[in-house]
């Protein structure tokens, strides 16, 4: 039993980033009908400023009160989704508004080529093996009734959950996150109710980019490292919860994200690792099979 | 108020609006009359900004040019739109549906007795505020459209088919409607394929066939014309 409670632990902090992954795909394809392939590799760009960042401190985090390694934690995690922001507004402006339109294969393509074009940049500036990423939380084990988590842990799962918490408060109660809703629904009803759309169109690329970041800085954090191809399974896993929560509400998607991490950490501890990546596509394929709308509803799938 | 000039619209290869001319009177409502397929979807689209036109000319409020301007500017300006079946925010609340109305000023006070003004006006909006737009029925819908097209105070008011899939009765009580917001000083340009009721209530009137002006005129003598009596209104 407590190895139940010990893998729904360890699932839902992978979960928590996979939904912010899966969020930020959502966001980007909901307003703006486009399936922003690079937006993987901006995960992994996130990965990678957090080496960066972390290996320039050159901090020792086991000498560092708790509080200290948390807040240095949240510095970096504003400087890379800073970052990582910034080239979505620029992935916005050069290459997904240029190609946006009747047909979603154009900017597939656009952003598959920046996809490659990174992919191959990280690997070229960094090489093709993982990259160390030390740590900036100092390590702290933490027992709850038979269930150990880490300090690194905690703070990511706290982090995706915030994050989406925010996203949420976001899209349901100000007055960006409406205009976001009526411009995914109807752009130009929206537009002639004074909404300039491309304005929002830079929004949400600018917040799925800087989510996108986030889940790099956490993913970098709690794996310890960073490699150029990182963000394809993982990017790969996250669309498919977009796909399997059907798009419609952050709820459903948060749900998803969280669920499939957790099923992943399941079938590790109960059966087998390798069986670990086969779980999102499994999902998928009966989810195609028995609600092809999404689990929640809309847009097809 | 609206000046229009010389506008073509094509899509593609297809000329839907061949060089239409027409305007707005200040404080006056004024008809386009025509078939499905005739054009008038384009020529609004065209004023509202949402199509770019080949050629021509679209003067408002007075004289300024705003052809090619992105809609939200076009907005600004003074122009509020009611599409063709209302096209609500389903997925927005009643109350947030007449808050997008008044983007951008949703905090002032005018915006905020706009909004009791509104609920006054469609007390069902007020009783259904927290409802799913979606949910709503038609006639509902156009009547939560008309709310949050009025919200932003507009010089001009253009209404696509207002009358389309309505109820006969709530037909007329939204031409009263209609006839009502002149008396309140709005300008009002509204395409219609229901002749009768629209030749009514406006002022002036264009008949357009397959993308050009055939007739125009003060509405009483379209409405007496030969032509409009056979074709439009089956006599």
């Amino acid at each position: 039993m407590e190895q139940f409670f010990q893998q729904l632990v360890n699932g839902l902090n992978v979960g928590s980033s996979y939904a912010v992954v899966a969020l930020g795909f959502g966001l980007v394809f909901g307003v703006m009908r486009v399936i922003n392939l690079a937006h993987p590799e901006i995960f992994m760009m996130g990965a990678y400023l957090t080496f960066l960042l972390v290996t320039a401190l050159g901090v020792d985090s086991q000498s560092l009160p708790l509080i200290a390694g948390i807040g240095l934690y949240l510095g970096v995690l504003i400087v890379v989704m800073g970052g990582t922001g910034a080239a979505g507004l620029v992935l916005e402006r050069l290459v997904i508004r240029p190609t946006r339109g009747t047909y979603i294969l154009i900017p597939f393509i656009a952003t598959g080529g920046v996809a490659i074009f990174m992919q191959n940049g990280a690997q070229y500036l960094w090489g093709a093996d993982p990259v160390l990423v030390p740590a900036i939380v100092p390590f702290h084990l933490l027992s709850v009734g038979g269930v150990t988590f880490t300090s690194m842990q905690l703070t990511t799962f706290f982090t995706g959950v915030v994050i989406m918490m925010v996203l949420r408060y976001y899209v349901r109660s100000t007055r960006w996150g409406r205009a976001t809703r009526a411009v995914a629904e109807r752009p130009d009803v929206a537009a002639a109710c004074g909404v300039n759309v491309n304005q929002v169109s830079q929004l949400t690329m600018g917040i799925s980019a800087m989510m996108a970041g986030a889940a790099g800085v956490s993913i970098g954090l709690l794996y310890t490292s960073a490699a150029p191809f990182m963000g394809m399974l993982f990017g790969l896993k996250s669309f498919v919860c977009m796909l399997v929560a059907g798009n419609r509400n952050i709820e459903a998607i948060m749900a998803v994200g969280l669920t499939l991490g957790v099923m992943e950490a399941l079938v590790t501890g109960y059966l087998t690792s390798n069986y670990r990546d086969a779980v999102a596509f499994t999902m998928l394929l009966a989810v195609l099979f028995f609600r092809p709308r999404g689990l929640f509803g809309s847009y097809e799938v | 108020m609206l000046k229009v000039t010389g506008l073509e619209v094509n899509y593609g290869l297809v000329q839907a609006v061949r060089g239409v001319d027409l305007e707005v009177h200040e404080g006056g409502i004024c008809a386009v009359l025509g078939v499905n397929g005739a054009g008038k979807s384009s020529i609004i689209k065209a004023i509202l900004g949402l199509v770019k036109a080949r050629r021509g000319k679209i003067e408002f409020p007075e004289g300024r040019e705003i052809q090619g301007l992105p809609a939200h500017k076009i907005n600004h300006a003074g122009m509020a739109w009611l599409p063709q079946g209302g096209q609500v925010f389903s997925t927005l609340t009643v109350y947030e549906n007449l808050l997008m109305g008044a983007f951008g000023r949703e905090k002032s006070r005018e915006a905020q007795e706009r909004l009791e003004h509104m609920m006054e006006r469609f007390p069902i909006l007020r009783q259904r505020r927290q409802q799913l737009a979606g949910t709503l029925s038609g006639g509902e819908q156009q009547m939560l459209a008309f709310g949050r097209a009025l919200m932003s105070e507009p010089k001009l008011l253009i209404l696509d088919e207002p009358s389309l899939g309505l109820a006969p009765k709530i037909v007329q009580g939204m031409f009263e409607l209609v006839a009502q917001l002149r008396s309140e000083g709005l300008s009002i340009f509204m395409t219609e394929q229901n002749a009768r009721e629209a030749l009514k209530v406006a002022d002036y009137a264009y008949l357009l066939e397959v993308g050009e002006i055939r007739a125009s005129g003060p509405a009483s003598e379209i409405e007496a014309s030969e032509a409009v009596q056979r074709v439009y209104l089956g006599t």
